[in-house]
Protein backbone atom coordinates (compact mmCIF):
# COMPACT_ATOMS: atom_id res chain seq x y z
CA UNK A 1 0.00 0.00 0.00
CA UNK A 2 2.74 2.46 0.67
CA UNK A 3 4.92 1.41 -1.78
CA UNK A 4 1.60 2.40 -4.46
CA UNK A 5 1.56 5.98 -2.76
CA UNK A 6 5.21 6.41 -2.89
CA UNK A 7 4.68 5.03 -7.09
CA UNK A 8 2.29 8.12 -7.23
CA UNK A 9 4.01 10.90 -5.44
CA UNK A 10 7.67 9.70 -7.87
CA UNK A 11 5.07 9.88 -11.09
CA UNK A 12 3.35 13.62 -10.00
CA UNK A 13 7.39 14.70 -9.24
CA UNK A 14 8.44 13.50 -12.81
CA UNK A 15 5.84 15.31 -14.59
CA UNK A 16 6.43 18.61 -12.75
CA UNK A 17 9.84 18.19 -14.18
CA UNK A 18 8.29 17.38 -17.40
CA UNK A 19 6.73 20.57 -17.71
CA UNK A 20 9.04 22.64 -16.45
CA UNK A 21 11.34 21.16 -19.65
CA UNK A 22 8.42 21.99 -21.86
CA UNK A 23 7.90 25.72 -20.50
CA UNK A 24 11.91 26.22 -20.56
CA UNK A 25 11.90 24.72 -24.12
CA UNK A 26 8.40 26.93 -25.04
CA UNK A 27 10.05 30.36 -24.02
CA UNK A 28 13.70 29.43 -25.73
CA UNK A 29 11.49 28.95 -28.76
CA UNK A 30 9.34 32.11 -28.46
CA UNK A 31 12.06 34.05 -27.60
CA UNK A 32 13.67 32.81 -30.85
CA UNK A 33 10.94 33.55 -33.29
CA UNK A 34 11.24 36.97 -31.63
CA UNK A 35 14.77 37.49 -32.18
CA UNK A 36 14.43 36.33 -35.62
CA UNK A 37 11.54 39.06 -36.15
CA UNK A 38 13.80 41.81 -34.70
CA UNK A 39 16.07 40.85 -36.46
CA UNK A 40 14.48 40.74 -39.54
CA UNK A 41 12.05 43.74 -39.26
CA UNK A 42 14.16 45.76 -36.81
CA UNK A 43 16.01 47.62 -38.96
CA UNK A 44 13.70 50.56 -40.96
CA UNK A 45 13.41 49.74 -44.83
CA UNK A 46 15.52 52.62 -46.55
CA UNK A 47 13.44 54.00 -49.54
CA UNK A 48 15.12 57.06 -50.20
CA UNK A 49 16.64 56.15 -53.57
CA UNK A 50 13.36 55.32 -54.65
CA UNK A 51 11.71 58.58 -53.59
CA UNK A 52 15.27 60.61 -55.13
CA UNK A 53 14.54 58.50 -58.18
CA UNK A 54 10.96 59.46 -58.25
CA UNK A 55 11.78 63.44 -57.59
CA UNK A 56 14.33 63.05 -60.62
CA UNK A 57 11.89 61.39 -63.15
CA UNK A 58 8.91 63.75 -62.29
CA UNK A 59 11.61 66.49 -62.56
CA UNK A 60 12.60 65.18 -66.33
CA UNK A 61 9.12 64.58 -67.01
CA UNK A 62 8.22 68.59 -66.48
CA UNK A 63 11.28 69.27 -68.72
CA UNK A 64 10.58 67.31 -71.37
CA UNK A 65 7.86 65.67 -73.26
CA UNK A 66 8.50 62.96 -76.25
CA UNK A 67 12.09 63.84 -76.47
CA UNK A 68 11.55 67.76 -76.79
CA UNK A 69 12.06 70.60 -74.49
CA UNK A 70 8.30 71.95 -73.37
CA UNK A 71 8.82 75.42 -74.36
CA UNK A 72 8.34 77.26 -71.62
CA UNK A 73 11.61 75.59 -69.98
CA UNK A 74 13.42 78.03 -71.73
CA UNK A 75 11.60 80.72 -69.97
CA UNK A 76 12.92 82.80 -66.92
CA UNK A 77 9.69 82.83 -65.16
CA UNK A 78 9.40 78.59 -65.71
CA UNK A 79 12.76 78.67 -64.01
CA UNK A 80 11.22 81.33 -61.20
CA UNK A 81 8.80 78.91 -60.55
CA UNK A 82 9.69 76.14 -61.09
CA UNK A 83 8.80 74.05 -58.19
CA UNK A 84 4.47 74.98 -58.82
CA UNK A 85 5.20 74.96 -62.58
CA UNK A 86 5.88 71.12 -62.02
CA UNK A 87 3.95 70.57 -58.72
CA UNK A 88 6.68 69.48 -56.52
CA UNK A 89 6.23 70.23 -52.91
CA UNK A 90 9.13 69.48 -50.50
CA UNK A 91 6.31 69.32 -47.72
CA UNK A 92 7.06 66.45 -44.99
CA UNK A 93 5.61 64.90 -41.29
CA UNK A 94 6.49 66.97 -38.22
CA UNK A 95 8.99 64.39 -36.96
CA UNK A 96 12.28 65.39 -35.04
CA UNK A 97 12.42 68.84 -36.81
CA UNK A 98 12.25 67.77 -40.15
CA UNK A 99 10.30 70.65 -40.87
CA UNK A 100 12.73 73.46 -39.72
CA UNK A 101 15.40 71.94 -42.42
CA UNK A 102 14.27 70.67 -45.74
CA UNK A 103 14.88 67.60 -46.48
CA UNK A 104 14.63 67.16 -50.25
CA UNK A 105 17.64 68.65 -53.26
CA UNK A 106 17.11 69.01 -56.55
CA UNK A 107 19.26 70.52 -59.19
CA UNK A 108 18.57 70.76 -63.00
CA UNK A 109 21.98 72.31 -65.13
CA UNK A 110 21.05 72.41 -68.71
CA UNK A 111 24.08 72.13 -70.87
CA UNK A 112 24.81 72.27 -74.75
CA UNK A 113 24.85 68.66 -76.26
CA UNK A 114 27.38 69.75 -79.21
CA UNK A 115 30.28 71.86 -76.93
CA UNK A 116 29.29 70.67 -73.41
CA UNK A 117 28.95 74.35 -72.61
CA UNK A 118 26.96 75.30 -69.12
CA UNK A 119 23.59 77.47 -70.45
CA UNK A 120 21.97 77.51 -67.13
CA UNK A 121 21.11 76.07 -64.24
CA UNK A 122 17.89 75.74 -61.57
CA UNK A 123 17.89 75.16 -57.86
CA UNK A 124 15.53 73.84 -54.74
CA UNK A 125 15.50 73.15 -51.70
CA UNK A 126 18.35 72.38 -49.07
CA UNK A 127 21.51 73.04 -51.17
CA UNK A 128 23.50 71.47 -48.16
CA UNK A 129 22.62 68.17 -49.54
CA UNK A 130 24.47 68.80 -52.61
CA UNK A 131 27.65 67.70 -50.39
CA UNK A 132 26.27 64.58 -50.30
CA UNK A 133 25.97 63.83 -53.87
CA UNK A 134 30.21 63.60 -53.67
CA UNK A 135 31.25 60.15 -54.56
CA UNK A 136 32.95 59.35 -51.31
CA UNK A 137 29.70 59.84 -49.65
CA UNK A 138 28.25 57.49 -51.76
CA UNK A 139 26.45 54.16 -50.29
CA UNK A 140 27.03 55.40 -46.45
CA UNK A 141 24.02 54.35 -44.53
CA UNK A 142 23.29 57.65 -42.62
CA UNK A 143 24.04 60.33 -44.62
CA UNK A 144 21.73 61.33 -47.32
CA UNK A 145 20.79 59.79 -50.46
CA UNK A 146 21.94 61.49 -53.69
CA UNK A 147 21.40 60.27 -56.88
CA UNK A 148 21.96 62.02 -60.35
CA UNK A 149 20.80 61.28 -63.81
CA UNK A 150 21.15 62.93 -67.59
CA UNK A 151 19.42 62.71 -70.68
CA UNK A 152 19.52 64.07 -74.30
CA UNK A 153 16.57 66.26 -74.82
CA UNK A 154 16.08 68.82 -78.68
CA UNK A 155 14.32 72.34 -78.58
CA UNK A 156 11.73 72.88 -81.65
CA UNK A 157 14.46 74.82 -83.12
CA UNK A 158 16.46 72.14 -83.25
CA UNK A 159 19.19 72.65 -80.42
CA UNK A 160 20.68 70.14 -78.14
CA UNK A 161 20.78 69.69 -74.64
CA UNK A 162 22.43 67.54 -72.44
CA UNK A 163 20.10 67.38 -69.25
CA UNK A 164 21.99 66.45 -65.69
CA UNK A 165 19.26 66.44 -62.57
CA UNK A 166 20.94 66.07 -58.96
CA UNK A 167 18.14 64.88 -56.40
CA UNK A 168 18.55 64.46 -52.95
CA UNK A 169 17.10 63.02 -49.66
CA UNK A 170 17.79 63.19 -46.19
CA UNK A 171 14.85 61.99 -43.78
CA UNK A 172 17.92 60.19 -42.36
CA UNK A 173 15.90 59.43 -38.80
CA UNK A 174 13.54 57.13 -40.92
CA UNK A 175 15.44 55.16 -43.37
CA UNK A 176 18.50 54.40 -41.38
CA UNK A 177 19.34 53.15 -37.70
CA UNK B 1 12.07 -13.89 -8.49
CA UNK B 2 14.35 -10.96 -10.01
CA UNK B 3 16.64 -9.31 -7.85
CA UNK B 4 16.14 -5.95 -6.03
CA UNK B 5 19.84 -4.70 -6.53
CA UNK B 6 18.64 -5.99 -10.79
CA UNK B 7 15.98 -4.51 -10.16
CA UNK B 8 17.02 -0.90 -8.92
CA UNK B 9 20.37 -0.90 -12.20
CA UNK B 10 17.81 -1.69 -14.31
CA UNK B 11 15.52 1.56 -13.44
CA UNK B 12 18.71 3.77 -13.19
CA UNK B 13 19.78 2.42 -16.69
CA UNK B 14 16.21 3.45 -17.89
CA UNK B 15 16.30 6.97 -16.05
CA UNK B 16 19.91 7.60 -17.94
CA UNK B 17 18.80 6.66 -20.96
CA UNK B 18 15.18 9.17 -20.82
CA UNK B 19 17.86 11.76 -19.38
CA UNK B 20 19.85 11.39 -22.60
CA UNK B 21 16.91 11.53 -25.10
CA UNK B 22 15.63 14.54 -23.64
CA UNK B 23 18.75 16.04 -23.80
CA UNK B 24 19.00 15.16 -27.14
CA UNK B 25 15.75 16.53 -27.88
CA UNK B 26 16.69 20.05 -26.37
CA UNK B 27 20.07 20.51 -28.66
CA UNK B 28 18.34 19.52 -31.22
CA UNK B 29 15.57 21.94 -31.17
CA UNK B 30 18.39 24.73 -29.94
CA UNK B 31 20.41 23.76 -33.28
CA UNK B 32 17.36 24.20 -35.47
CA UNK B 33 16.83 27.79 -33.45
CA UNK B 34 20.51 28.90 -34.64
CA UNK B 35 20.20 27.62 -37.92
CA UNK B 36 16.60 29.56 -38.22
CA UNK B 37 18.56 32.39 -36.71
CA UNK B 38 21.71 32.58 -39.22
CA UNK B 39 18.96 31.80 -41.86
CA UNK B 40 17.01 35.49 -41.24
CA UNK B 41 19.67 36.89 -40.11
CA UNK B 42 21.27 36.59 -43.74
CA UNK B 43 18.11 37.16 -45.42
CA UNK B 44 17.75 40.72 -43.68
CA UNK B 45 20.59 41.25 -45.84
CA UNK B 46 18.64 41.44 -49.45
CA UNK B 47 15.82 43.01 -47.57
CA UNK B 48 16.89 46.50 -47.82
CA UNK B 49 17.67 46.13 -51.44
CA UNK B 50 15.47 49.10 -52.98
CA UNK B 51 15.78 51.58 -55.62
CA UNK B 52 17.56 49.31 -58.49
CA UNK B 53 15.53 48.31 -61.32
CA UNK B 54 12.92 46.01 -62.00
CA UNK B 55 12.03 43.52 -64.10
CA UNK B 56 9.70 45.84 -67.32
CA UNK B 57 10.51 49.10 -65.45
CA UNK B 58 11.15 52.01 -67.93
CA UNK B 59 14.18 53.72 -67.22
CA UNK B 60 12.85 57.11 -67.31
CA UNK B 61 16.00 59.34 -68.73
CA UNK B 62 16.93 56.80 -70.87
CA UNK B 63 13.51 56.90 -72.54
CA UNK B 64 13.51 60.35 -72.78
CA UNK B 65 17.29 60.39 -74.66
CA UNK B 66 15.65 57.62 -76.80
CA UNK B 67 12.74 59.69 -78.19
CA UNK B 68 14.57 62.85 -78.49
CA UNK B 69 17.77 60.43 -80.06
CA UNK B 70 14.63 58.99 -82.80
CA UNK B 71 13.98 62.74 -83.32
CA UNK B 72 17.30 64.52 -84.17
CA UNK B 73 17.35 65.90 -88.04
CA UNK B 74 20.50 64.51 -89.12
CA UNK B 75 22.04 66.19 -92.54
CA UNK B 76 22.81 63.31 -95.34
CA UNK B 77 25.39 64.32 -97.98
CA UNK B 78 23.43 64.59 -101.20
CA UNK B 79 19.82 65.68 -99.60
CA UNK B 80 18.56 69.08 -99.32
CA UNK B 81 16.77 68.21 -96.45
CA UNK B 82 17.47 67.01 -93.04
CA UNK B 83 15.51 63.88 -92.28
CA UNK B 84 15.27 62.72 -88.82
CA UNK B 85 16.98 59.45 -87.32
CA UNK B 86 13.61 57.36 -87.38
CA UNK B 87 13.18 58.25 -91.35
CA UNK B 88 16.20 57.50 -91.54
CA UNK B 89 15.67 54.00 -89.88
CA UNK B 90 12.71 53.71 -91.49
CA UNK B 91 14.08 53.53 -94.69
CA UNK B 92 17.23 51.39 -94.02
CA UNK B 93 14.46 48.83 -93.23
CA UNK B 94 12.45 49.44 -96.81
CA UNK B 95 15.92 49.50 -98.56
CA UNK B 96 16.28 45.77 -101.22
CA UNK B 97 18.08 44.34 -99.49
CA UNK B 98 17.54 46.15 -96.25
CA UNK B 99 19.94 47.86 -93.95
CA UNK B 100 19.75 46.65 -90.19
CA UNK B 101 23.32 47.95 -88.78
CA UNK B 102 23.87 51.64 -87.29
CA UNK B 103 26.14 53.72 -89.13
CA UNK B 104 27.44 56.64 -89.77
CA UNK B 105 26.24 59.62 -88.01
CA UNK B 106 23.38 57.81 -86.13
CA UNK B 107 25.67 55.16 -84.45
CA UNK B 108 27.89 58.03 -83.85
CA UNK B 109 25.26 60.33 -82.05
CA UNK B 110 23.73 56.29 -80.42
CA UNK B 111 27.26 56.61 -78.95
CA UNK B 112 27.91 59.52 -77.75
CA UNK B 113 24.40 59.67 -76.05
CA UNK B 114 23.57 56.41 -74.74
CA UNK B 115 27.31 54.97 -74.00
CA UNK B 116 28.40 58.47 -72.72
CA UNK B 117 25.43 58.89 -70.20
CA UNK B 118 24.08 55.78 -68.97
CA UNK B 119 27.57 53.17 -68.68
CA UNK B 120 27.92 53.99 -65.05
CA UNK B 121 24.31 52.68 -64.56
CA UNK B 122 24.16 49.54 -66.65
CA UNK B 123 26.35 46.92 -67.44
CA UNK B 124 24.39 46.07 -70.87
CA UNK B 125 23.44 48.87 -73.47
CA UNK B 126 21.90 47.68 -76.25
CA UNK B 127 20.42 50.16 -79.31
CA UNK B 128 19.25 48.50 -82.39
CA UNK B 129 16.45 47.10 -84.78
CA UNK B 130 14.54 43.96 -83.63
CA UNK B 131 12.79 41.45 -86.39
CA UNK B 132 11.79 38.30 -84.51
CA UNK B 133 15.02 38.61 -82.55
CA UNK B 134 17.40 41.35 -81.89
CA UNK B 135 19.65 42.11 -84.63
CA UNK B 136 23.41 42.72 -83.48
CA UNK B 137 25.22 45.95 -84.89
CA UNK B 138 28.71 46.96 -85.03
CA UNK B 139 28.18 49.52 -82.22
CA UNK B 140 26.12 47.89 -79.51
CA UNK B 141 26.83 43.89 -80.66
CA UNK B 142 24.65 41.21 -79.64
CA UNK B 143 21.52 41.79 -77.67
CA UNK B 144 21.60 40.46 -74.29
CA UNK B 145 18.06 40.23 -73.58
CA UNK B 146 17.90 37.24 -76.36
CA UNK B 147 21.65 35.59 -75.26
CA UNK B 148 21.02 35.18 -71.69
CA UNK B 149 17.88 34.66 -69.76
CA UNK B 150 17.23 35.46 -65.82
CA UNK B 151 20.00 37.21 -63.59
CA UNK B 152 20.05 40.17 -65.13
CA UNK B 153 17.07 43.18 -64.70
CA UNK B 154 16.44 44.77 -68.47
CA UNK B 155 14.35 47.93 -69.03
CA UNK B 156 13.22 48.22 -72.54
CA UNK B 157 11.52 50.61 -74.76
CA UNK B 158 11.01 49.85 -78.47
CA UNK B 159 9.03 51.99 -81.41
CA UNK B 160 7.79 50.32 -84.42
CA UNK B 161 9.62 51.24 -87.25
CA UNK B 162 7.87 49.07 -90.35
CA UNK B 163 4.50 47.85 -89.42
CA UNK B 164 4.74 45.84 -92.87
CA UNK B 165 7.47 43.83 -91.73
CA UNK B 166 6.92 44.21 -88.48
CA UNK B 167 10.57 45.58 -87.44
CA UNK B 168 11.08 47.41 -84.36
CA UNK B 169 13.95 49.95 -83.37
CA UNK B 170 14.88 48.47 -79.64
CA UNK B 171 16.82 50.13 -77.08
CA UNK B 172 17.92 47.50 -73.68
CA UNK B 173 19.32 48.57 -70.59
CA UNK B 174 20.52 45.77 -68.20
CA UNK B 175 21.71 45.03 -65.05
CA UNK B 176 23.69 42.34 -64.63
Amino acid sequence: MIKNTENIADKKGAEKIISIYWFFILFIVAGGVIYMVILFYGEPYDVREIEANLLVNSIADCISEAGFLREQVLNKEFRDNFLEVCRINFNVEDFQEWKNEEQYYLHASFYNFDTESFIFDISEGNINLEEFCKEQYKGQKNNPVCISRSFYSLDKQGGKYKINIIGAVRKTEKNAR
Amino acid sequence: MPDKNFLSIKAKKGQVSEIVTWFAATAIIIIFLLISVYITSSLGIFKGDFGSLEAGQTYIPAEKSFYAYLSTPLSKEGEIENKIIYKILQEQTIKKPAVFNLKGAEADLADKIFNNFYKTNFSKIWIGFVDITAISNTPFGEALKETASLNFQCSSKSILLNPQNKINFRMDFCEV
